[in-house]
């Protein structure tokens, strides 16, 4: 297929060899200048199993990758040198999110290794220790100054071969450490790839995957085994929100799941919530009583998941940490914004009792920047303080008519159901936005009586940031969903909004973050859809102000607290922070992760320790027989009520499965795990 | 000329030179590891990088040409970085056992790396698979030490035309050594030893027989007779410190009495015997071809150097009868001494072990010879070369350069000059010439200061023609006759010439052919490293020593005559035929079919 010409240095058509991950894969020829985009989402079809794009490597094997945030880049031999790659044999292969990219390196780097003919020094030897290294660093044995190794032996070898093929032998590596030092940096301080892919990092690919690293194919068998009390103990070793993540999670364990090269992952997540179902007393977890540390003073802002997880770890270690939230109730988004058809209130708050009962205070009403700063803490006798108040604060939209009544914004929205019990609900409600919130807000609304709800996005579907599954459930609600829609303008009479002007988008040149750019499609005129109220849910924010006051902490340029993410340090010795306020708007379970690591960092800094004993792998002993085949049951998902039952009402959509359901899904699990060790410290 | 800029410094050079060429004019020094003089680069270490100004990439200096206008920078950092990573590369794979290793000092990767101070290793990871060959008499192949720099294969392939050594295998797993892995015993290789004489490590090296030979001379029962090879004396001392050239004899004669030889004797003796034997030979062979007009081998070939049997044997054993019979002088000495000596001193032969000291490894093979048994008797028991003379002095803990210079022992000491050039290319067919033209003609060889110029120098094949005239009575035959010579030196010129023979007739009477460059004084065995200025100067020096001598000619060594009086009788006579003389045939050019 020959592609129209466009105007670049270099002229001519190009074949390439599509490959990978790729739907489409084969011989393609294109004008040079062609965007890689372009390349693989149209003529390649796109990634297979709409999974993320990661990188393409191009030029074979001594080519060198492009990263999404260059899909937009042309594929010309200047372009492409410049990002240190090649056109070479016109080779593309395209990798997706479950590409190692340290691992990628290791392949191509031992691919040239049997190319090279071995009569030069640096091309001789120079690869195989490149190679070694990055075994090493795949083993989990790579130290820091590795990196700057295989930079200096790559630019060596490059300037030093006698042929071509050492001189471009480095290139997949030296491309992969310059798009993904981040990788490399993750494998050698935190032994942990991010991928699922490297067997000396990785247990099992889902536990793995797990920001909180619970051991899923642990509590996995072990429900199978019919021991779901051991199994929700050993998933509250690391993670004291079963419950929650049972109904909320977004399960990248699944993602990673082995089983999928199969036939589909484990259902782990509908499993966990098999198991947590079975418990009637909730169990309490080991806890090392300390006097000493029990004397300590630590104060946590913001009782949501990050903040509740960092005082359940702290206490399990003896301390009696003070958690202060602004609003009446803990939880965080999960009692304020989660609504209660997906998360049920009580789940919630049995985890958060049994937080408190093991020496957590929860102190409500206490708002930073109103009640206390953090120097105040400071000055009260708090040696250090977690900050984790998440991303509160809704993000309006400005254009004409956003002050109308009837405008209002997600946050506040769900905050006011949630907290307080009711909300104004209109007739016609337009959501704009592709979020959880935007799906919540408008299920939400759906419940609460509006005849018609319209979320309105201003990209694709498969480019909305909610959860597909969410999206899903509210279109089966009635939910209308309208996308490459921009609104252009509130429509006001009176006062009050009577609609929403919007353009038609289309999808243009690729961004940064890898997805095309909705851009005005001028083929079509703008329409007004009627709405009496309009939900905006375009994104979080964090007022600085009110945080901080007048402490110097550093934040990122997204306008977040910069923390490191390993241990919550921030730039102020005594404050560590994580969660969404960090992060910017993550996810549960990436929370809970957070303050897991911040308990631990806090507890070095007090103690000079780490006494991390819910860390490290412990053999379940679960039944397993490794010679026999996978059993064949194919993934199951929850039942959920019928859509009659939904309106009006937020009782709970997923219902849990029967005993042997469970156990049947349980069974999937291909114990990845099995007679492993793990190197990761994270683990 | 062209102009460029070295290190700031503007110079001029003939436009064909490589850019190290060019250093080395102006004395800059860029260090090598895979070059070999006067042979195509093969850019294969990497250790002489520069950066040329302009270009993207580091250029080998060995292999690029110099254009007009080329900036040249020898030690930038970026150069000196690439070179240290190379050395480091290379010591990352090495298994060198340094505190063990045969080179000691004087391994060239070791040097390097203390040259650059490198002193811990940046690198660590898998090693070379080591493989041991000790298949052969006279060389050991350690394959844990090679850095594959390829100065062997070049040597052994381009300046030997042998061909046992190859680049096997790919990438990391690349090993130097004979064809499909095999061991060199299983290969046509000629055991010259001139791979180990360029290896820059202890890679391949002289197989040794030092311990044997020490147990011999501690044992009181033993009676132990050294000879020394005329090329010896003009090399050893460089193991010492001095020039080469430097003719160190009577140094060398002091250290062997005192590491304990029973007797200090000369190789040169018999090479004089040699010339009496084999130049008898030659005369015979004309006679019978131009008188008897019997259909006799011409043109005959000198037989001294054992690494050229090998290859005759192998390659070209169509002129196996051209070879003198004569056995080598090292064997002849064996014979010699085992007989005429030890009947004069009452040993028993059994009881009496003759060691060499020879500039070659082939000499390690010559000597265990089924031909080299008269009587089953081993004319020659030990072999050292001459870098394993100097261990043993070193070892003795001998200062060898405040030695008196001291005198051969009687009756196998005495020589005369002509024994002495044996030691070049070119002086084994002077010598011949000396003694057959006097013979012949009564009159001494009417040539300035006894040397035929144009078979001297290095180049690798080299021609003379002499008319005959004058003859005494015997050899009127010869009166007129024009006899035609020929000299080469190192066995891809050997090779060149006899395929020109095979092809075109021979125009020659008498051909002198030495293995390896330069005749025995770039032997195999010699101190390293061997370079052409090197062996200008060892020709000089053994030149020197001929000229200083009264007697020149080896028909004139009293202590030659003396023994034909005594024992032999008369050259090509009846004990001379059992004790000096011998036979080679062909074979297979791999020797384990
Ligand atoms: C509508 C919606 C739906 C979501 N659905 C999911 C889902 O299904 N699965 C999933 O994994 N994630 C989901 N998320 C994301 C997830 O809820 C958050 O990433 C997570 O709760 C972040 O935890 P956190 O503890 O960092 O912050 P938060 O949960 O935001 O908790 C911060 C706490 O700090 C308190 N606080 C704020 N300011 C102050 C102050 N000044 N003083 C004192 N206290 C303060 C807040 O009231 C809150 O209790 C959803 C988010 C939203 C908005
Ligand atoms: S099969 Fe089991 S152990 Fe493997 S990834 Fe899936 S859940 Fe984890
Ligand atoms: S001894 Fe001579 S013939 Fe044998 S491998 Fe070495 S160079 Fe070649
Ligand atoms: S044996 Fe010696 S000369 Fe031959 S390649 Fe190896 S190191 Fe070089």
């Amino acid at each position: 297929m020959v592609r129209k010409h466009r105007d670049r240095k270099s002229k001519g058509t190009k074949v390439f060899a599509l490959a990978g991950a790729v739907r489409n894969t084969g011989l393609v020829e294109v004008p040079i200048g062609t965007h890689l985009g372009e390349l693989i989402y149209d003529i390649g079809g796109g990634i297979i199993n709409d999974k993320q794009f990661k990188a393409a490597q191009i030029g074979g094997p001594s080519g060198g990758c492009i990263p999404k945030q260059n899909l937009n880049v042309p594929l010309d031999y200047e372009t492409l040198a410049d990002l240190g790659a090649i056109m070479g044999s016109g080779g593309l292969i395209v990798m997706d999110e479950n590409t190692c990219m340290v691992d990628v390196a290791r392949f191509f780097i031992e691919f040239v290794q049997e190319e090279s003919c071995g009569k030069c020094v640096p091309c001789r030897t120079g690869t195989r220790r490149m190679l070694e290294i990055l075994e090493r660093i795949c083993a989990g044995q790579g130290e820091m100054e590795d990196i700057d190794r295989l930079e200096e032996l790559g630019n060596f070898i490059k300037t030093a071969s006698l042929c071509g093929l050492g001189q471009t032998a480095p290139n997949p590596i030296l491309s992969t450490i310059r798009h993904f030092r981040k990788e490399y940096e993750q494998h050698i301080i935190d032994k942990y790839c991010e991928a699922g892919v490297c067997a000396g990092l990785v247990r099992a690919p889902c536990l793995s995957a797990c920001p909180c690293g619970v051991d899923v194919p642990g509590f996995v068998s072990m429900v199978g085994d019919q021991r779901y009390a051991e199994a929700l103990k050993l998933h509250r070793e690391r993670n004291p929100f079963a419950s929650v993540c049972a109904r909320v999670c977004f399960h990248t364990c699944e993602d990673k799941c082995r089983r999928a090269q199969l036939d589909s992952p484990v259902s782990i997540r509908a499993v966990k919530r098999f198991m947590v179902d079975q418990e009637v007393m909730v169990q309490i977890p080991e806890v090392l009583e300390n006097d000493e540390n029990a004397k300590r003073k630590i104060a946590i802002v913001g009782a949501g998941p990050a903040g509740l997880s960092c005082a359940y770890f702290l206490a399990r270690l003896g301390y009696k940490p003070v958690v202060l939230e602004s609003e009446p109730r803990p939880g965080g988004m999960l009692v304020q914004a989660i609504p209660a058809y997906r998360l049920p209130r009580e789940e919630l708050a049995r985890e958060i009792r049994m937080i408190e009962s093991l020496g957590v205070t929860i102190e409500t009403g206490q708002m930073l920047g109103r009640d206390y700063t953090l120097e105040s803490l400071k000055d009260d006798g708090y040696e250090l303080i977690y900050l984790a108040i998440g991303a509160p604060l809704g993000v309006d939209l400005n254009i004409k008519g956003s002050d109308a009544d009837g405008v209002t914004e997600a946050m506040s929205f769900l905050r006011q159901y949630n907290i307080r019990g009711s909300v104004p609900v209109g007739k016609k409600v337009v959501v704009v936005g592709g979020g959880n919130a935007a799906i919540d807000a408008a299920r939400t609304a759906m419940r609460l009586g509006a005849e018609e709800v319209t979320v309105i996005y201003r990209r694709t579907r498969e480019q909305m940031p909610a959860y597909a599954e969410e999206i899903e459930e509210a279109l089966d609600e009635g939910v209308k969903l309208c996308t490459l829609l921009n609104p252009e303008e509130f429509v006001v009479k009176h006062g009050k909004v009577t609609g929403v002007l919007c353009h038609h988008m289309k999808l243009g040149e690729f961004d940064r973050s890898g997805r095309r750019r909705p851009q005005d499609d001028a083929e079509e005129t703008a329409e007004v859809i009627e709405a009496d109220q309009v939900i905006i849910a375009i994104g979080q924010a964090l007022n600085k102000d009110t945080t901080v006051g007048n402490l110097e902490v550093e934040f990122n340029d997204s306008g977040w607290v910069k923390a490191d993410p390993r241990s919550g340090a921030t730039s102020v010795p005594w404050l560590l922070a994580g969660g969404d306020v960090a992060t910017g708007p993550s996810s549960v379970a990436q929370a809970i992760g957070a303050g897991e690591c911040a308990a631990i960092e806090i507890d070095i800094r007090l103690t000079g320790e780490d006494h991390s004993f819910w860390r490290g792998y412990k053999d379940q002993g679960a039944t397993f027989d490794p010679d026999a085949e996978p059993l064949a049951y194919a993934r199951e998902k929850l039942p959920t009520i019928p859509l009659a039952r939904r309106r009006h009402n937020f009782s709970e959509v997923e219902q849990p499965w029967s005993e042997a359901a469970a156990l049947r899904q349980a069974r999937r699990c291909l114990r990845c795990d099995y007679g492993k060790q793990p190197t990761a410290s994270n683990e | 000329m062209i102009n460029i800029t070295i290190n700031s410094q503007a110079v001029q050079v003939p436009e064909d030179s490589t850019i190290l060429q060019a250093a080395r004019m102006i004395n800059v020094q860029i260090p090598t590891m895979c070059h070999i003089e006067k042979r195509d680069p093969i850019g294969a270490c990497r250790v002489c990088l520069v950066e040329v100004e302009g270009a993207k990439i580091l250029q080998a200096a060995c292999s690029t040409p110099v254009s007009e206008g080329m900036v040249i920078h020898t030690n930038s950092k970026k150069a000196r970085m690439a070179r240290r990573f190379v050395v480091e590369l290379l010591l990352s794979e090495h298994d060198g056992n340094c505190q063990t290793c045969d080179r000691g000092s004087d391994c060239e990767l070791r040097t390097l790396g203390e040259d650059m101070g490198i002193s811990d290793l940046a690198f660590e990871g898998e090693k070379i698979k080591p493989h041991m060959d000790e298949t052969t008499p006279a060389l050991i192949r350690d394959s844990a030490k090679c850095i594959k720099c390829r100065r062997c294969v070049t040597v052994c392939n381009e300046v030997q035309g042998v061909g046992a050594l190859y680049p096997q295998d790919r990438g990391f797993d690349v090993f130097i050594g004979p064809a499909f892995c095999r061991d060199l015993k299983d290969v046509a290789c000629v055991q010259c030893g001139q791979c180990a004489a360029v290896c820059p490590v202890g890679a391949i090296a002289e197989k040794s027989s030092t311990p044997a030979i020490w147990d011999a001379i501690e044992n009181p029962d033993i009676c132990v007779v050294v000879q020394t090879a005329p090329a010896i004396r003009a090399a050893l001392g460089e193991e010492f410190g001095y020039e080469p050239g430097t003719r160190v004899t009577g140094k060398m004669v002091a250290a062997l009495r005192r590491l304990g030889f029973d007797s200090v004797f000369d190789t040169n003796f018999t090479a004089d015997l040699t010339i009496m034997e084999e130049g008898t030979e030659l005369l015979t062979r004309l006679k019978k071809a131009l008188v008897d007009k019997e259909d006799v081998a011409l043109p005959m070939f000198t037989s001294c150097s054992p690494g050229w049997i090998n290859f005759a044997e192998f390659y070209f054993p169509q002129f196996l009868p051209n070879i003198s019979t004569c056995k080598s002088p090292q064997q002849m000495f064996g014979a010699v001494a085992k007989s005429y000596y030890a009947e004069k001193i009452g040993v028993d032969p059994k009881n009496m072990i003759v060691v060499s000291v020879m500039p070659c490894t082939a000499k390690k093979f010559e000597a265990q010879r089924p031909e080299m048994n008269a009587d089953g008797i081993q004319d020659v028991d030990y072999v050292l070369t001459t870098r394993e003379l100097a261990k043993m002095i070193k070892e003795a803990n001998l200062d060898f350069n405040s030695l008196p210079d001291e005198e051969m022992d009687a009756p196998l000491g005495l020589s005369s000059g002509a024994a002495d050039i044996f030691a070049n290319t070119g002086g084994v067919m002077e010598a011949a010439l000396r003694t057959a033209y006097e013979i012949v003609t009564g009159r001494e060889l009417p040539v300035e200061n006894l040397h035929v110029a144009p078979i001297t120098g290095l180049d690798g094949i080299k021609e003379a023609s002499l008319v005959i005239e004058g003859t005494v009575d015997d050899w009127k035959f010869l009166e007129g006759v024009e006899l035609k010579v020929a000299v080469s030196h190192g066995l891809g010129n050997t090779r060149r010439m006899l395929e020109y023979v095979k092809a075109n007739g021979c125009p020659y009477h008498f051909v002198e052919v030495m293995t390896c460059p330069g005749g025995c004084i770039g032997g195999g065995g010699q101190p390293r490293f061997t370079d052409d200025s090197v062996r200008l100067k060892r020709i000089a020096g053994i030149y020197a020593e001929d000229e200083g001598k009264k007697l020149r000619k080896s028909h004139e060594n009293p202590d030659v005559q003396k023994l034909y009086q005594d024992f032999l009788g008369a050259p090509l006579g009846e004990k001379s035929h059992h004790l000096l003389h011998t036979h080679y045939a062909p074979k297979s050019q791999t020797m384990s079919d």
